[in-house]
């Protein structure tokens, strides 16, 4: 069989995957061999805990199915540890430690020269482990299921192209023609896996059509240029066949006939296109439209650069971009011809470097998306649920660094969502909801930050459960009052689960914990909205710590700001007559609309006069069309997001700050922080500052909320962690 | 850290607030800066004047004279920004410090070294590592960390919270 030339998506993630868990390894050995020193050291174990349960999550994830089955086990192990039921000896840490090379020789295997796996030493740790942790036999009966399958496995044919040879019973001939479309590896699928699962129906011949593959200069490392005609005889049906290629049915032409079938319209069929191929690949040129993407030469290397070199390289170029602004304001003062010719050419160099070398660190979230489809498919078959996944703004961009840290969380989130959130089918149908389930992924930017929001349509979280199991767990005492979204903050707490049993997917309570630390690390944020019954959206907001945005310039008093171009709709004028025609309400009319605002230069205490005519920009929020009053809008910017660090966290309505190319600082305006802010303040009415002119009887007083008509999207609490 | 952990020869750099001299652990000092033009931060506590364009990163600037119960720093000619490195929460940050002079870089023996007394200095004591003699001047060696440790921030967060705002960046 024709394998691709270069590995594809899938094969990248394994080895992304392989990488991470080598990490994880280390650092699980090093903490094995601490816990030795102190045994009783539980955030120890906890963290041994927690590798492990990554390793078994991300494994099964990536199809590493016997290395996630052999790290349960070792995981249930350190889960009696973790309670106090199992006490660390010297033996548990010797076998833990042997076990760790094992699941490292399970994670070579495949790869090439790698050692074989010693299955009799797998077998022998793992019964002394559970010996020692005294896992009943459910799970060894679990075992013997999988120890067969895995048998079953072995017994299957060897991966060659086996002649169809008609079976017992039911067995049908099937002639299938799968052509991958341009974009399936991008995908993360991989051909070779659909052909080895075709292959587990029966008895399958495959022959790989070479005809598409350009010559080598011209081949995009990510794309299948070969297809197959497979012949298969099995029992399985054309359900079955067809489920194969279910994720790749809209990247790939599939057809599926019954042996006696007539063949497909041949216009339609790849096969006559061998010629159209041939011709195309003589000229050079496309032939037909459908193939033109083939044919055009695209770059497709990449290369791998250490962030802080990156970190650097933007550094001095914004340090670049300060020298060339003094250049043009020197050079024209000096009014000399050539100067000022040599001053523009750096100006024009400077501004496409500067452009070049803030998209370098960019990348779209859209992969990190799409590899879970795979594991929403995988726990969907093993829960018995019916699951779609669906995703939104997957172009997003973010700072790759952010996008790599954020898989486990939102595997976390995923499986939690999967496992508890989602009830079973026969309950979905009780409550009147569609039996297929939905989990949706969203991206987007706001302000500053990316809100990244996991989404379910499923039973919800009950406050009431999570505050029991709370006391239970004696996190809070009996009397501790809390608001629902302090209750939904102990979910992150280490060790939390309102799951009654611990399955394979979750219910340990490590996930949310892994969750908001690794939020947290990435100075971001998670909050958790839920309504009983109706499903819960958990959104981690993470700051762009190196991103760039389109912002617009707009200057209050002698300070600019910057806010991001994307939700700004329009700029009107405000004179002292409208502000006077308002009764000193911040309403402003747009075209019949009632629009609330703020004034910067009252939100910011700002003490110097006003001018005769201020400007609204009118922006776009999740709380609906709000207005800001500035003095003036001084035009568009490409900005590089600074952090304003630690010192200035508690700062909210300021995202971050940007070098603009006077050399001074300008700061970054979140407008959804600014508006909460401007309604709380609202909302404390203090000093009126925001009432009537008249000092205002409170009917006269804006309700930005109300005004605001999408706020009243029914009560939602949001935790902040 | 006080008085008795001094027990070697170091360098320091003083610095003027008002009529009173500070210094600092040279160790400390990344950097003296002239004043350049500092962007305040909204809403936030007056002490914390902004920050700065320190090379393409952006780092934030203090106003020390605020910090120690002074009047608000008077931008003169001779106004500068000492940077210096601080550990806040375990983690080393780069923070600028509003100070009216910056003096010069002397050598202080542990004998020229007495503890912070108790009353009579115009600083809380506890900001203070010790007082250095040097002639018939008094110098106060600033614990820069413990100035700028969160704790400490926090309080005077609290204190100024009331009228903490943006004065205009006019």
């Amino acid at each position: 069989m024709a394998q691709p030339l270069v590995p594809s998506n899938a094969e990248q993630f394994k080895q992304s995957f392989r990488e991470e868990a080598r990490e994880i390894l280390t650092e699980l050995e090093s903490a094995l061999l601490a816990l030795n020193e102190n045994p009783n050291d539980s955030e120890l174990v906890s963290r041994i805990f927690r590798g492990l349960h990554t390793i078994k999550g991300s494994g099964s994830m990536f199809g590493f199915e016997k290395l996630a089955s052999f790290t349960h086990n070792l995981e249930t192990a350190f889960d009696e540890v973790r309670t106090g039921r199992l006490e660390i000896s010297a033996e548990l840490i010797d076998l833990t430690l042997a076990a760790l090379d094992q699941i490292r020789a399970l994670l070579e295997e495949g790869a090439a020269g790698a050692a074989p796996v010693d299955p009799a030493a797998c077998a022998a740790i793992l019964s002394s482990v559970r010996k020692l942790a005294g896992i009943e036999e459910r799970d060894d009966a679990a075992k013997k299921g999988a120890a067969k399958k895995d048998a079953a496995k072995k017994n299957q044919p060897a991966p060659v192209a086996v002649a169809a040879a008609a079976g017992a019973g039911a067995v049908e001939n099937w002639h299938i023609r799968f052509v991958p479309g341009p974009d399936l590896m991008r995908c993360g699928a991989n051909p070779s896996l659909l052909l080895q699962e075709l292959r587990q129906l029966g008895e399958l011949s495959a022959r790989a059509i070479l005809d598409a593959v350009p010559p080598l200069s011209e081949i995009d490392p990510e794309r299948c240029y070969i297809w197959w005609e497979i012949d298969l005889a099995t029992g399985a049906g054309r359900e079955a066949i067809r489920d194969v290629f279910i994720f790749v049915e809209d990247a790939c032409e599939l057809s599926i006939a019954a042996a006696g079938d007539p063949a497909p319209a041949a216009q339609n069929s790849p096969a006559s296109d061998a010629e159209k191929t041939a011709r195309a690949l003589e000229d050079g040129r496309s032939a037909s439209p459908g193939r033109r993407s083939y044919d055009k030469p695209e770059p497709a290397s990449s290369l791998r650069v250490p962030a802080a070199k990156l970190d650097q390289f933007v550094d001095l170029v914004g340090e670049l971009v300060t020298v060339q602004a003094r250049l043009s304001e020197l050079s024209s003062q000096r009014d000399d011809a050539e100067v000022t010719a040599v001053s523009e050419e750096v100006e024009r160099l400077t501004s496409a470097l500067r452009e070049s070398s803030m998209n370098i660190r960019m990348m779209p979230i859209r992969s990190t998306f799409e590899k879970f489809r795979r594991l929403v498919h995988d726990l969907a078959r093993d829960l018995e649920k019916n699951v779609e996944l669906t995703i939104e703004g997957a172009d997003t961009e973010l700072d790759k660094t952010v996008i790599e840290q954020l898989g486990d969380p939102l595997m976390h989130l995923i499986r939690n969502s999967m496992d508890h959130g989602i009830e079973p089918a026969d309950v979905r149908a009780a409550s009147g909801k569609l039996l297929t389930a939905t989990i949706h992924l969203a991206a987007r930017h706001s302000g500053a930050s990316v809100l990244v929001t996991v989404t379910d349509d499923g039973r919800g979280i009950d406050a009431d459960a999570v505050r029991r199991r709370a006391i239970e767990r004696g996190l809070i005492s009996v009397e501790t009052q809390l608001t629902e979204s302090q209750v939904f903050a102990l979910l992150f707490e280490p060790g939390f689960s309102t799951a009654k049993q611990v399955t394979d997917v979750s219910g340990r309570g490590v996930g949310m914990d892994v969750v908001r630390q690794r939020v947290e690390s990435l100075r971001g944020a998670v909050e958790v909205q839920s309504q009983p019954g109706q499903g819960t959206s958990v959104t981690l907001r993470l700051p762009l710590t190196m991103a760039i945005i389109d912002g617009l310039l707009v200057g209050v008093g002698d300070a600019c700001f910057v806010l991001p171009l994307s939700i700004t709709l329009e700029c009107i004028e405000l004179t002292r007559q409208d502000i006077a025609r308002a009764n000193g309400k911040h309403i402003a009319n747009v075209r019949g609309e009632l629009v609330p605002y703020i004034r910067l230069r009252e939100h910011f205490r700002v003490r110097s006069r006003a001018p005769e005519i201020e400007q609204i920009m009118l922006v776009e929020t999740g709380e609906g069309r709000f207005g800001f009053v500035v003095d003036q809008v001084l035009g568009n910017c490409q900005t590089v997001i600074k952090s304003l660090g630690r010192f200035y966290r508690q700062v909210q309505v300021v995202s971050g700050a940007t070098i603009l190319g006077n050399g001074t600082v300008a700061l970054i305006l979140d407008p959804e922080r600014l508006i909460q802010d401007a309604m709380r303040e609202e909302t404390r009415g203090r000093g009126g500052r925001m009432l009537t002119a008249q000092g205002g009887p409170p009917e006269n007083s804006v309700d930005f909320r109300a005004l605001a008509g999408r706020g009243s999207a029914g009560p939602s609490a949001s935790a902040q962690v | 850290m006080s008085v008795c952990e001094i027990t070697e020869t170091r360098q320091y750099l003083t610095f003027k607030l008002g009529n009173e001299v500070f210094a600092t652990d040279v160790a400390k000092v990344r950097e003296v800066l002239d004043l350049t033009p500092i962007t305040a931060i909204p809403r936030t506590p007056d002490f914390m004047a902004g920050v700065i364009n320190l090379r393409g990163s952006v780092v934030p600037v203090v106003d020390f004279r605020l910090c120690f119960g002074m009047s608000k720093t008077e931008n003169t000619r001779n106004t500068c920004i000492v940077v210096v490195e601080v550990v806040l929460e375990n983690e080393s940050i780069v923070i600028g410090a509003l100070a009216d002079s910056v003096e010069e870089v002397i050598d202080l023996e542990p004998e020229q070294i007495e503890p912070a007394p108790r009353i009579g200095a115009h600083i809380r004591t506890d900001f203070i590592r010790g007082m250095g003699k040097r002639d018939t001047q008094f110098i106060m060696i600033l614990d820069i960390d413990r100035v700028f440790s969160a704790e400490e921030l926090a309080a005077v967060r609290t204190q100024q919270s009331g009228n903490a705002l943006l004065e205009a960046a006019a």
